[in-house]
């Protein structure tokens, strides 16, 4: 184990995993740690294990429902950027196409483009 | 609240982008995050942009609990703790100093309403092993994320001494819980 706890206090592994889950590290620390945690999948795993026990001192908590327009904010910032267009917009294109395509057709026999030559 | 197992397809479903399943994790998942959010936050307009902002991560990256190795409800408090702790700091940098709330002592059964994961009844059974008020000291750092000086305060001792009392109950603790 590399890092150090402040001071000079040898740092046991486990301890300082806690603590960084609790925010008890100072930003040197924090920082040190963060460093060890990038190239070490058992301190990975211990900082996992401490969250999921600290994570249940939220069991005790009374449930709050939060207003009804957070959820509509929420839905609005996750799938504001592709919300439903209008009819107009999704049928338009298909509605160019075809006016183009009977413009082609009219085109074509008031030009009397399509007259084939007379087979002999 | 759903099972885990519930949950955990959920996520999965999340994770593809579909909204619905989406809609039905908020529904399950929001007055328990907004609960956990308002300890360590005094508003709830606070409380609020905390959770937009964890809903939204949890959209963008549904897939991510599984690399950090937690159950989904653990991995959503997390983040959610976390968030708040990081909003409340950055506020009482720019601003006042928002007082902790009052914390009574760590109630031991205090959690035994409802059904407790094997992890969390561990853990509680452990807790209660620690000497003097280093169980609530926890509590109090993970839900409110009060630093040592903060825990310190009441104590009337010395920031580093409750640091140095704590690493040995975690110790203690790590123990206790298997690793």
């Amino acid at each position: 184990m590399t890092v150090q706890r402040g001071g000079n206090t040898p740092d046991v592994k486990g301890t300082m995993a806690a603590e960084y889950v609790l925010g008890l590290l100072d930003e040197a620390e924090r920082a040190a740690f963060e460093a060890q945690l990038r190239v070490d999948a058992d301190l990975e795993q211990d900082v996992a294990a401490w969250r999921t026990y600290f994570a249940t001192f939220a069991d005790d908590l009374e449930e709050i429902p939060p207003p009804p327009q957070l959820w509509r904010r929420i839905e609005a910032a996750a799938f504001g950027g592709e919300k439903r267009k209008p009819l107009w917009q999704i049928l338009w294109p298909y509605a160019a196409g075809a006016v183009l395509a009977s413009a082609c057709t009219f085109a074509a026999f008031y030009f009397d483009l399509l007259t084939f030559a007379p087979t002999p | 609240m759903v099972l885990e197992d519930d949950m955990d397809r959920l996520m999965s479903r999340v994770a593809m982008a579909d909204r619905q399943a989406f809609a039905k994790l908020y529904t399950h998942t929001a007055p328990a995050l907004f609960a956990v959010a308002l300890q360590v936050l005094k508003t709830d307009a606070e409380a609020e942009e905390v959770l937009q902002e964890v809903y939204l991560r949890v959209w963008q990256r549904a897939g991510q609990y599984r690399g950090d190795g937690l159950a989904p409800m653990a991995w959503l408090i997390s983040l959610t703790r976390d968030a708040a702790v990081d909003k409340r700091r950055t506020d009482t940098h720019s601003g006042g100093h928002p007082p902790l709330p009052d914390e009574g002592a760590f109630e031991q059964d205090a959690g035994l309403r409802g059904a407790q994961s094997e992890a969390a009844l561990r853990f509680r059974q452990c807790l209660s092993k620690l000497p003097g008020d280093h169980a609530t000291a926890l509590r109090r750092a993970y839900l409110h994320g009060a630093g040592y000086a903060a825990l310190a305060e009441p104590t009337g001792r010395a920031a580093g001494d409750l640091r140095n009392g704590l690493g040995q109950s975690l110790k203690q603790l790590k123990v206790c819980l298997g690793g």
